[in-house]
Parts: structure tokens; C-alpha cells; sequence
């Protein structure tokens, strides 16, 4: 089915590689160094590819020349696989790459599990491609909805608890590395199956001081404190809880905003025999200096109705474990990572930059 | 088969243990009234192969060595009857929890390693584990490269025997004393010894390469402001995704008048803050130093003494699997080091009181 050669202009720019095939894999070769493996199934087909090549890097590529050859690279490689994966989205990675995932149509729908998953570096070689099993069988039926009573279950699901956080700009797109009062939705979303909406349980906090502690506790604590006193006097923390093995204590701080506690956490360990510490942990985001945001918070009423202007329902796909794990669609709901508990702006977590993204023609 | 005479070792005072059958793949789900408490895993022949538990108990009163290593001798004899029997040899550890393992020998009545029926179990005598191998076995002799005398004068030639500040640890040393001495290493760089004698070497990873000044100044300035005022070296700052997004990697070692002391301690910057994010490290660095501490002893004096401890005898050990009709496991019969009678191996001499410095295996039974 494959013989490897129509891969080589994809996996590398030099000109003298071996191709070494064998049943299930091959390899590819320049020198005595193997490049790459490509793996193959039983029928032949590819199952994946990937790269070794650490050294050899070749100047960087347009999005433009990059999105040309990739061109190339499905007609000789995806449609061979599969022609019906025809839905693409080309992201850029933090370091430059390029993410490719190719989704299923069905029916006219895009299929976002079961994907064929390429990464190209950021100078066009082909570093590692994912494909899925070939036969997957899937049931269409989606339940007819009221999308607003679904996106009000979802609401009245959320604990909605305020809390203070910092919205650090690497992390969320409108990030603007300043404190807020926000609503998180993120870590408490509800869970919604073929059932419906249902409420998750809530996390589970670090363990926190047992009501009573021993003179050795204080004694660790205190020499946790001191030391985090001396390494940054300008940030303020509370000690909440510990840990402990036969060795060491680790105790565990939150950092403080004139005296509000925010979700940011230090950890100190303490060497129990030398009372020296041996370890420390800080949040990067802890010495981020600021002050508390201002306003009056919206009631928990307002916060649903913002909530339900900033949530989308959308379709999905599960594995029903029922029918032998076949494809379902099910009806998700689309939610921002936190919302501010004052203006109501939701705070959307940063992903890959998606450069384009649809039915490639 | 021998499922039933399981139950027993597993019960407790007030408890019935029970076993159901999962599929047709040899699997039982294993029952302490109702709470599932584990599986079993039977060979394709029928026969017991492991037992597994999820559970995980706190020990409130522990058995002696003594008493859990012939409660596990009696374990795997119960369970596997018979064919215990190929396996004379045994062996008790304690890390944590008691290991017995019922080891074959080969010809010359010497020890088999890793191929062996085993129970681990709670210091309370309860069960954890019970694993056996799968497949038979095969030792193969081969063609030693030098006589027992020339492998020991190559290996003691090798050992460069640097200079270190060490920990004298309690626990991991026979009259270890918690505090640091100068001694002679002759473990960290020594080389592994192939059963045909030929020595294999580990690269030197001491190179200071990419040490970036500004990086490496932030540590000695960390170490000396927030930890203890002493010399250190910075092997390595490394800044790549690898170690974190935005963030800076630096590795150091302390020095005392440029003999190392201890391990590696590491430090994370945050890139944007310039500050630690994360640091990990080792006891060495608050430690006092005996600073009149000056070799007595010389690097002669240490090869001399360690020829005397240094032994090696003719024993199987693990090579690798072969899958024909049946799994084998094959073994070569070569040089095996042998440690002192009732300790470990030598780790270290002090320098300056000329004591060798033996594991303590004080936890481990051999029969």
C-alpha cells in the first residue's frame, strides 16, 4: 500500500535517505541515523509517523508557503488514508509549529474525536502525524433540544463561588495581568451525558491543618514561614495545610491580597531531621504585584443571566459505552473559563492560534 | 490449583473472603465480604499466576522481619504447592513493606535473580501482592575475557577515586553518623561489570556547558542570601519548553576549597519575575564542614584495601527473553560481584580515618 517514497518530501529536505521497509514499520534513514518510523496496520495503511530529527533545522516557513505544501501533503497523504477527512484546522503552536487536525465529515457534520493529527515544525517538516482507526461506526441521531432550558440547567448547575485571581495575559486571551473578582466556571462546569445536566462534585481542597497541631507542626511552620519571610518579603501568604512523609513536612501557603486570600499557592519543605528547607514551590503568579479590584460584585442572579449571553450550545461526540463504544452526538455546552464578578467579561483560556480553519477544498 | 488455600491468607479474624469469575479470560475479581479488594490473574493453563490487591491499609501493629519472612515462605508455599519446590533459595527485604521471594538455583546451587515467585505484604502481615514468572528458564555458559584476579586489578585501575564531601547516611551505612566526611567515592564513577568481565563506562556528565552567566549569578546569589553562605558550582542553566514554559533551569553542586559536597540541588526562575518558581534541594548545603579535614589516606592506599574487599564470583544473571513455542527467559553464567559476609558493597573510604564505608543490608534475609 505504502513504500515510503511519496512520504520523504513531507519528512525532510535532504536528498539522500534510505528507506528500510519491513512489515509493520518503516524506516527511514539518512547516514546510519533513522530519521523517522513510519507505522503501518494490518491492511497496510499508515497508523502513524514519527520524527527523530532533532538537529538539522531549515529556516522558518510562511504561513502562505506553509499552507501550499500542505496542500501537497493531503492529496498524497490524507486521501490516500481517507478522503472523507476533509474538515481541517491549522493552528500555530507557542513555538512556531503548526498543528493540523482533519475531522470526518459526516453527513455534512465535522467529526472532532477520532481525528488524523499532524505537527509540522515551524520550518514545514513533518514531526509527528497520528491517524485513527479506519472503521468507526457511528450513531447520528441527536435528541431534539430547547437550547435555553439546557443552557439554564447548565447556569443553575454552577456553584458560582467568587473568588480573586489574577488574569495573566499568557493564559487568557483578554488577560490584562491585573487581580479580579471572578466567577469560575471552568474548574466546576457541570458534566452533561445522554442524562442531561449534572452537577460535579466539588474539588477537593489540599489537606487542610487538622484541628490540633503537634509542637513539631508549629515548629516546621514556623521555619516555613521565616524562610518565605526572607525570599519575598514583599508578597503576602497564610499558611492552610500540610503534608507529611517519615522524611519531610510540606506546608502549604496561599497568597494574600490586603488580607484576602487568593488561589495562588507556595509550598515550603522542611527537612524533618535537619530542619533546614529542602523544597519550595511558588505560583509564578504569586509575585505579581497589584491591588484589589474595586466595584460592587453582580448578585448571583445578574451573574446567570451574563452567563447565558456567553455560553454557546454546540453538538458533540461520545463513545456510548452501551453499543459497544459507538459514536453518539450529544448536545455541550460551551463555556468561558471564568467570568468577571464585577463587569460580568468573560475570560476565555488562550488556545493555539487558529490560522484557518473549515472544509479544505 | 490452589485458589482455595488463597482465601485463607487473605481473610482477616471477622471477614470471607470470596472470589467471582470476570470473563472467560482467567480473571476473578476478589471479594472481603462485599468490598472488592482485588484481582486474580490465572495462567492459560489454569494454574495461578498473581494476585493483586486495591487496597491500600494503614499498619497499625507490625510484624518482626523474622516473623513476616516465614509468613511469606508459607504463603507461596501454600499457593504454589509443587512447584515451590523448583524454587529453594529465599529471600526477605523490607522497603516499606516485606518482600519473600523463592528464587530457583542453577547448577552450581547459585541464585537466580529477578526469576522468582513472590508476596509482598503490609508490615502487618497482610497481603499485597503475589506474582510469578510466566515461562521457563535456560542458563547459558560463556567465555570469560580474563581470570577473576585480572578483572579485579581492571576494575580498581578504572575507579578515578575522586575526592567528595559524603554523607555518612544512618540508615543507608553500617555506623553511619549523619554528618558529612571527606572521603574517597568509589561508587559514583565506578563501571558496570559484563558477565564475560568486560568493564562499560558512564560519560563524564560534569561538563559545565551553557552556563549562562546571568542565570547562574541569580543562584549563587539565592543560595548565598536565603540558604547558607558557601561556594557553589553551577553545572548546567538550561532554558527550553522541556523544563517549563518561561522558565529557567539551573543545576549546581556545592563546593568546599573545590572538592564537591553532596548532590545536586536545582533551582526554576521565572523568566518574567526573574525570581524562584521552584527549588529542590539537597541537605548538603547546610551542612558543616570539617574544614581541617585533609586526606590521610592516598589513592594507592585505597585501591590496596578495596582489592582486599572487592569480589567477584561465577553466577547466573538476567540476560534477555526469547519467545519460540514457550517464553524463556535466559540467564549467562559470569562474573557476579560478592559482597562481605552479613553486609553490602563499599561505597566510599574516609579519607582521613581510612574506614570503608559498607551498605548496610541489615533488612534484607537470605537463606
Amino acid at each position: 500500500m505504502t513504500d515510503g517514497r511519496k512520504w520523504l518530501s513531507y519528512i525532510t529536505y535532504e536528498k539522500d535517505i534510505t528507506i528500510q521497509p519491513s512489515e509493520e514499520i518503516i524506516e527511514f534513514f539518512y547516514g546510519a541515523e533513522v530519521i523517522g518510523t513510519l507505522h503501518l496496520d494490518e491492511e497496510g495503511f499508515p497508523s502513524g509517523y514519527y520524527s527523530y530529527y532533532e538537529a538539522n533545522q531549515y529556516p522558518a516557513m510562511t504561513e502562505g508557503d506553509f499552507l501550499a505544501r500542505l496542500r501537497e501533503f493531503e492529496k498524497e497523504i490524507i486521501d490516500m488514508f481517507d478522503d472523507s477527512y476533509c474538515y481541517r484546522v491549522v493552528s500555530r503552536h507557542l513555538d512556531g509549529g503548526f498543528y493540523v487536525e482533519y475531522r470526518k465529515m459526516i453527513d455534512g457534520h465535522p467529526l472532532i474525536i477520532e481525528t488524523i493529527d499532524a505537527y509540522f515544525r515551524e520550518d514545514g517538516i513533518l514531526y509527528q502525524l497520528d491517524f485513527p482507526t479506519r472503521d468507526v461506526s457511528f450513531n447520528m441521531t441527536l435528541a431534539e433540544i430547547n437550547e435555553m432550558k439546557l443552557k439554564e440547567e447548565y447556569v443553575d448547575c454552577l456553584p458560582l463561588k467568587i473568588k480573586l485571581q489574577y488574569i495573566n495575559h499568557q493564559l487568557y486571551e483578554n488577560g490584562d495581568d491585573r487581580f479580579h473578582y471572578v466567577y469560575e466556571i471552568g474548574n466546576n462546569a457541570p458534566f452533561i451525558g445522554n442524562d442531561g445536566v449534572e452537577q460535579m462534585d466539588e474539588e477537593e481542597e489540599i489537606s487542610m491543618f487538622e484541628s490540633s497541631l503537634t509542637t513539631d507542626d508549629t515548629v516546621f511552620i514556623e521555619i516555613a514561614r521565616k524562610k518565605l519571610k526572607e525570599i519575598m518579603p514583599d508578597i503576602c501568604v497564610s499558611e492552610v495545610g500540610k503534608d507529611e512523609t517519615d522524611e519531610d513536612m510540606t506546608i502549604y501557603f496561599e497568597r494574600l491580597l490586603e488580607n484576602v486570600s487568593l488561589d495562588l499557592h507556595v509550598q515550603v519543605t522542611i527537612d524533618k531531621k535537619e530542619r533546614v528547607m529542602t523544597g519550595l514551590y511558588v505560583n509564578e503568579d504569586c509575585y505579581a504585584l497589584g491591588t484589589l479590584p474595586e466595584g460592587e460584585f453582580l448578585s448571583k442572579e445578574e451573574a446567570k443571566k451574563h452567563l447565558l449571553n456567553n455560553i454557546r450550545v454546540i453538538p458533540n461526540w461520545t463513545y456510548d459505552e452501551e453499543e459497544d463504544s459507538r459514536l453518539t452526538r450529544f448536545w455541550d455546552i460551551e463555556a468561558p473559563y471564568a467570568m468577571d464578578a464585577v463587569s460580568g467579561e468573560p475570560f476565555i483560556l488562550r488556545s493555539d492560534r487558529v490560522i484557518k480553519e473549515g472544509v479544505r477544498k | 490449583m490452589s485458589l482455595e488455600t488463597l482465601k485463607k491468607w487473605l481473610e482477616t479474624a471477622n471477614t470471607t473472603c470470596t472470589f467471582t469469575e470476570d470473563d472467560d479470560d482467567g480473571m476473578f475479581s476478589v471479594y472481603l465480604d462485599d468490598e472488592e479488594i482485588g484481582m486474580i490473574q490465572l495462567n492459560g493453563d489454569g494454574s495461578f499466576q498473581s494476585y493483586e490487591t486495591y487496597d491500600d491499609r494503614e499498619v497499625h501493629e507490625r510484624l518482626s522481619n523474622e516473623e513476616l519472612f516465614k509468613r511469606g515462605k508459607m504463603i507461596l508455599h501454600d499457593v504454589f504447592e509443587e512447584r515451590a519446590k523448583q524454587f529453594p533459595l529465599a529471600t526477605g527485604v523490607e522497603l516499606g513493606m516485606y518482600t519473600v521471594s523463592l528464587h530457583p538455583v542453577d547448577e552450581t546451587g547459585k541464585e537466580l535473580p529477578i526469576y522468582a515467585l513472590s508476596v509482598t505484604m503490609y508490615l502487618d502481615g497482610m497481603v499485597e501482592s503475589i506474582t510469578s514468572p510466566e515461562g521457563t528458564f535456560r542458563v547459558e555458559d560463556i567465555e570469560l575475557l580474563f581470570t577473576k584476579e585480572e578483572l579485579k586489578e581492571n576494575y580498581i585501575a578504572s575507579l578515578p577515586l575522586s575526592l567528595r564531601f559524603m554523607k555518612y547516611d544512618a540508615e543507608e551505612y553500617i555506623g553511619g553518623d549523619d554528618t558529612y566526611h571527606l572521603v574517597y567515592d568509589v561508587i559514583s564513577e565506578s563501571p558496570l561489570v559484563h558477565p564475560n568481565g568486560e568493564l562499560e563506562f558512564f560519560e563524564e556528565e560534569e561538563e559545565e556547558n551553557d552556563v549562562d552567566p546571568e542565570w547562574a549569578d541569580l543562584t549563587k546569589d539565592f543560595i548565598e542570601k536565603h540558604i547558607a553562605p558557601v561556594d557553589i558550582r553551577v553545572v548546567s542553566t538550561v532554558d527550553s519548553d522541556d523544563v517549563g514554559p518561561n522558565s529557567v533551569e539551573v543545576t549546581f553542586i556545592r563546593m568546599y576549597k573545590g572538592i564537591r559536597v553532596g548532590d545536586r540541588s536545582t533551582l526554576h526562575f521565572s523568566k518574567e519575575f526573574k525570581r524562584v518558581i521552584h527549588a529542590e534541594l539537597d541537605v548538603s548545603l547546610y551542612a558543616e564542614i570539617e574544614e581541617s579535614a585533609s586526606p590521610v589516606m592516598t589513592k594507592e592506599e585505597v585501591r590496596k584495601a578495596l582489592y582486599k574487599e572487592l569480589d567477584f564470583h561465577i553466577a547466573p544473571s538476567y540476560k534477555d527473553e526469547e519467545y519460540e513455542d514457550d517464553f524463556i527467559h535466559v540467564f549467562e553464567r559470569g562474573y557476579v560481584e560478592r559482597f562481605p559476609d552479613g553486609k553490602g558493597a563499599v561505597h566510599a573510604y574516609d579519607a582521613v580515618t581510612k574506614q570503608p564505608w559498607y551498605v548496610n543490608t541489615s533488612s534484607i534475609i537470605e537463606e
